[in-house]
């Protein structure tokens, strides 16, 4: 049963909410390798806020048996994180398998993520079945959708399952079709282990524990272990499989998917696209594709009660443990106090990060405006890679500043292209090039800065296609652009935690935009209040907060002081939230709505 | 000797509650008045066996609800009471509170004869459209016939209650009702501004958009124009919400002002004794229940810290004309005001919020409008 030709190593890729979780479902439920009751349970064990977003963050591998012509088949399902954020994470998936179930919805065809994914699987090499999901629905265009696939990505569709994982439609032929058409693992039983890390997690009594496909060789417990690219070595506590939950067995062999523990303190040393094998008896080449993940989006994190701090750090080093591309340093702001300056691999991560503070460690955070890394080469010759705008070097030390590129590919319905193609001038985009699919699809290229991306470049492309364009994009150059720090002063003094880099070009309207936004926000102090846009010295937007004229003039009838004195209280503990800048006290749900993401 | 403040609570209204008011009071059970006032003097007699020879009284407060719902005699035999478990001082202020539309002659004859020597009526505004909108029972008629009556009767010490930032008021009604008083040579002037509290009917109006109150900014003005009309008639603003003429400051209320002593009977009373708050229970049939079997109707007993008392001086004395005596809160709190507020204290005065004058630190006249967040910068 062990026997290569009886595996089949597999993931689904699709576009966000084009079904992959349900077919997921589908398939360990058919497979029976859960009952439909443990099924809701392991469901709802998984992260709250995956579910609600419907995204899948957490790789979450599953062994599955299925019985086709009388012969049992290993089916290894290989989940993948279906947000552009997670790339990197998605590419090692796929390198882990041989094949892909490629789900496209019947109602909306092809998608940007679709494409990207399939783009990324092919680069693997992956054999792709393409699967037509949510058929029972009225607005289904099936025949469309089948001519889609093969006009765009050029995968023949003639046999597609037809299939609606809501309704368990058709659930076989996914099946058959992966063990007939997804070809077995291939390799060397007799090498020395080669085995991939495509995700790992932090366990409380197991330590970090890799999660690995065996390309050649086999692990089992006691064998002395070396990871190739941080050089370390470690004895094997315990090797297993995912059932879905982790089960112990004896040896890990050749084209295998399962777990490696080997009391390893820590997730950076488990990491995604490192290879595993033997320490004394290594493989001679690493597998190829590892990189190491930087952070892409920045922003500080602080808290509305500063007496939390070591919360925050204690929360912030318990969601590392797991997470290995969350990076964090302290940091302090004259407005927003101590807090840590934060970098994520983008801005779905740095969303789903704040939210598990708030959510699972219980802490009030005020997030400052994400911004990007940026090269400053400085007169005196030396270079700088700076994420912290409070930490942006006086004019006259600039030489240079580069900015980081994102190669961008939106795909949408022809009528929104011209408003699409102005947002992307807006944003200071550099057309590439674009192409019509089909009637019903155009694909548009262009270079944008990450900074215009992070900043509102979603917002702006949903508002404009109606919610149909979809975005994909990659960095990887910087180039030289005219950059300044756009600072805010509250009554003549300096707010930190509200500079940002902006372009030149943009200084004007920014300034003007989150001085009128403030303006809204800031309660009537008891003077007037003078709230400056600056760069530099040079002031170039202005508004006035007026002054209060009354505040509660409270009734102290029949000696009910107490009633006097639990308003009192209240905004006492009102003043607790209160962040002091100079002379003015802005309340911390103010900074939150200015430094939402969605301003 | 001591002195002590005595508040005594009518729990009735007339027909319906006011649509802004949120203190205990009930329109159903009249015909239980005079259970309850029978459950008042018992409560009397139980503190004054208690308290009744070590304090002097200085002031008395009937309040509400309306007091002036209760059937004849009721106020006498109250007032009895009272003189026969507390001695009071010679010059002692005992005020009525009094709704217009109840106030007979033969009540004022009454309470004249019972020896209360203030009356208080609630007029909130002469605009007939306004009252009926938030839910009073009177007109204007009947208002300005009260205050005359009253005159008549031979009280000399004549407080009216009124009203700014109500639905539909402009300057013009604010200044219509400030003439009257002071034609009227009505001596005393509490001028509050509405409040919503939440769970009144008032409230649920405003925030559904079927009554609209004035801004900020309208509510200053009518301010302003209470300050100024009754000043130049020589009433003065003694405390944040209160005007009198010279020597007709309104005793009771400078007692809580000053954390003086004070005890409450009936439903829903506070009482302050000892460094200690009380209150009374807000339920009716529990009132007069525990009252019945001799025990005191407590829910809840509070000892305040220095602290706490620090603040509630800060809290109240700046609602003042006196405002803080510097040497005074320092001797009883500790520490140094002037010093460990040295930040704040200059930025108010640099800004003309307070004034440090004669030893004392008080808010200036125009910028009563922002106590909350002085007191807040100063505690």
């Amino acid at each position: 049963m062990n026997e290569l030709k009886n595996i089949r190593n597999f993931c689904i890729i699709a576009h966000i909410d084009h079904g992959k979780s349900t077919l997921a479902d589908r398939l360990i439920e058919k497979t029976g390798t859960l009952s439909s009751r443990e099924l809701t349970e392991q469901v709802l064990d998984s992260m709250d806020i995956e579910r609600e977003r419907g995204i899948t963050i957490k790789l979450t591998p599953t062994r599955m048996f299925y019985e086709y012509n009388g012969e049992e088949y290993t089916l290894n399902l290989i989940d993948t994180p279906g947000h552009v954020d997670f790339t990197y994470e998605v590419s090692r998936s796929l390198k882990a398998c041989e094949g892909a179930i490629l789900v496209v919805d019947a109602t909306q065809g092809v998608q940007a993520q679709t494409l990207a994914n399939v783009y990324l699987a092919l680069e693997n090499d992956l054999t792709i079945v393409p699967v037509i999901n949510k058929i029972d629905l009225p607005s289904a265009r099936v025949e469309e959708v089948k001519k889609e696939i093969e006009e765009i990505i050029g995968l023949d569709c003639s046999d597609a399952p037809l299939i609606s994982a809501k309704e368990g439609i058709n659930i076989d032929k996914v099946l058959e079709s992966i063990v007939t058409k997804i070809p077995s693992p291939k390799g060397d039983r007799n090498a020395p282990l080669k085995a991939l890390i495509f995700d790992s997690y932090y366990d409380n009594f197991k330590g970090a524990v890799s999660l690995v496909r065996v390309f050649d060789g086999e692990a089992k417990t006691g064998d002395k272990i070396k990871m190739m690219r941080t050089g370390k070595s470690y004895d094997i506590t315990e090797v297993g499989v995912f059932c879905p939950s982790p089960r112990e067995i004896s040896v890990l062999k050749t084209g295998m998917v399962g777990y490696i523990c080997a009391s390893i303190k820590n997730v950076s040393e488990t990491k995604v696209g490192d290879t595993i094998t033997f320490a004394d008896n290594p493989t001679e080449h690493a597998l190829e594709g590892y990189k190491d993940v930087k952070p892409m989006v920045y922003c500080g994190v602080f808290l509305v009660d500063g007496a939390r701090y070591n919360d925050l750090k204690d929360a912030l080093e318990k969601l590392k443990l797991n997470d290995d591309s969350l990076h964090f340093t302290p940091e302090v702001s004259t407005a927003l106090g101590y807090g840590f300056r934060c970098g994520f691999l983008g801005l779905l991560h740095l969303e789903i990060i704040s939210e598990r503070l708030e959510r699972e460690f219980n802490l009030d955070i005020i997030t400052t405006s994400p911004s990007v890394s940026y090269k400053v080469f400085k007169t005196d010759g030396t270079v700088q890679e700076i994420s912290n705008p409070s930490l942006w070097p006086a004019v006259t030390e600039i030489k240079e500043v580069q900015e980081p590129i994102a190669s961008v590919t939106i795909y949408t319905p022809p009528e929104y292209v011209g408003g699409i193609m102005e947002l992307c001038q807006n944003k200071r985009g550099e057309y590439l090039d674009m192409q019509y699919l089909d009637k019903s699809r155009v694909m548009l290229k262009y270079n944008i800065p990450l900074c215009e991306i992070v900043y509102d470049f979603f917002d702006g492309l949903k508002s404009r296609s109606r919610g149909y364009a979809s975005l994909d994009y990659d960095v990887n150059e910087f180039k030289k652009s005219d950059l300044v720090k756009l600072d805010i002063l509250l009554n003549g003094e300096k707010c930190d935690a509200l500079s940002v880099i902006v372009h030149k070009d943009f200084a004007y309207s920014r300034g003007k935009k989150l001085a009128e936004k403030l303006k809204e926000v800031i309660p009537r102090q008891l003077f007037e209040l003078p709230i400056q846009a600056c760069i530099g010295g040079k002031v170039i937007a202005r508004e006035t907060v007026k002054a209060m004229r009354k505040d509660v003039l409270a009734k102290c009838y029949g000696g009910d002081i107490s009633r006097k004195r639990k308003l009192l209280e209240k905004q006492k503990e009102g003043k607790k939230r209160m962040r002091q800048i100079g002379s003015v006290e802005i309340p911390s749900e103010a900074f939150m709505s200015i430094l939402k993401l969605d301003d | 000797m001591k002195t002590l403040s005595l508040y005594i609570h009518i729990p009735f209204c007339n027909k319906k509650k006011c649509d802004y008011c949120n203190f205990v009071s009930f329109v159903d059970k009249q015909a239980l008045m005079q259970k309850y006032v029978d459950a008042l003097i018992e409560e009397i007699k139980m503190r004054g066996k208690k308290e009744g020879k070590n304090y002097k009284i200085s002031s008395i407060f009937f309040g509400g609800g309306t007091p002036s719902v209760l059937g004849v005699g009721m106020i006498t035999n109250i007032m009895i009471a009272l003189k026969q478990n507390f001695r009071f001082l010679r010059n002692v202020e005992i005020t009525v509170e009094c709704n217009p539309e109840t106030a007979t002659e033969e009540k004022l004859r009454e309470y004249k004869l019972a020896g209360i020597n203030r009356m208080s009526f609630g007029v909130q505004t002469l605009n007939d459209k306004i009252l009926k909108l938030i839910g009073r029972q009177h007109t204007a008629k009947q208002a300005k016939e009260a205050v005359e009556l009253a005159k008549d009767v031979g009280f000399q010490n004549i407080s009216v209650d009124m009203m700014l930032g109500l639905p539909g008021q402009k300057i013009g009604d604010v200044k219509k009702i400030v003439r009257f008083l002071v034609r009227q040579k009505v001596n005393h002037v509490s001028a509050y501004s509405l409040i919503l509290e939440p769970g009144t009917v008032m409230y649920d109006k405003v925030k559904v958009g079927a009554l609209k109150v004035p801004s900020e900014d309208e509510t200053v003005e009518m301010y302003n124009t209470v300050y100024d009309l009754l000043s130049r008639a020589g009433l003065k603003r003694y405390e944040v919400s209160n005007f009198s003429m010279l020597d007709y400051e309104c005793k009771h209320n400078q007692n809580y002002w000053k954390l003086g002593e004070y005890l409450a009977f009936g439903v829903g009373g506070h009482s302050y004794m000892n460094d200690t708050r009380f209150a009374n229970t807000e339920d009716f049939d529990k009132y007069i229940n525990s009252i019945e079997n001799d025990t005191f109707p407590i829910v809840s007993v509070e000892k305040l810290s220095l602290n706490m008392r620090r603040e509630e001086s800060i809290m109240l004395g700046l609602r003042t004309r006196e405002g803080i005596n510097i040497e005074d809160f320092d001797n009883e709190y500790g520490g140094h005001i002037l010093k460990d507020k040295k930040q704040e204290i200059e930025f108010l005065s640099s800004r003309g919020f307070i004034s440090l004058r004669n030893g004392h630190i008080k808010v200036s006249e125009n910028a009563y409008y922002v106590l909350n967040s002085i007191i807040m910068k100063l505690i």
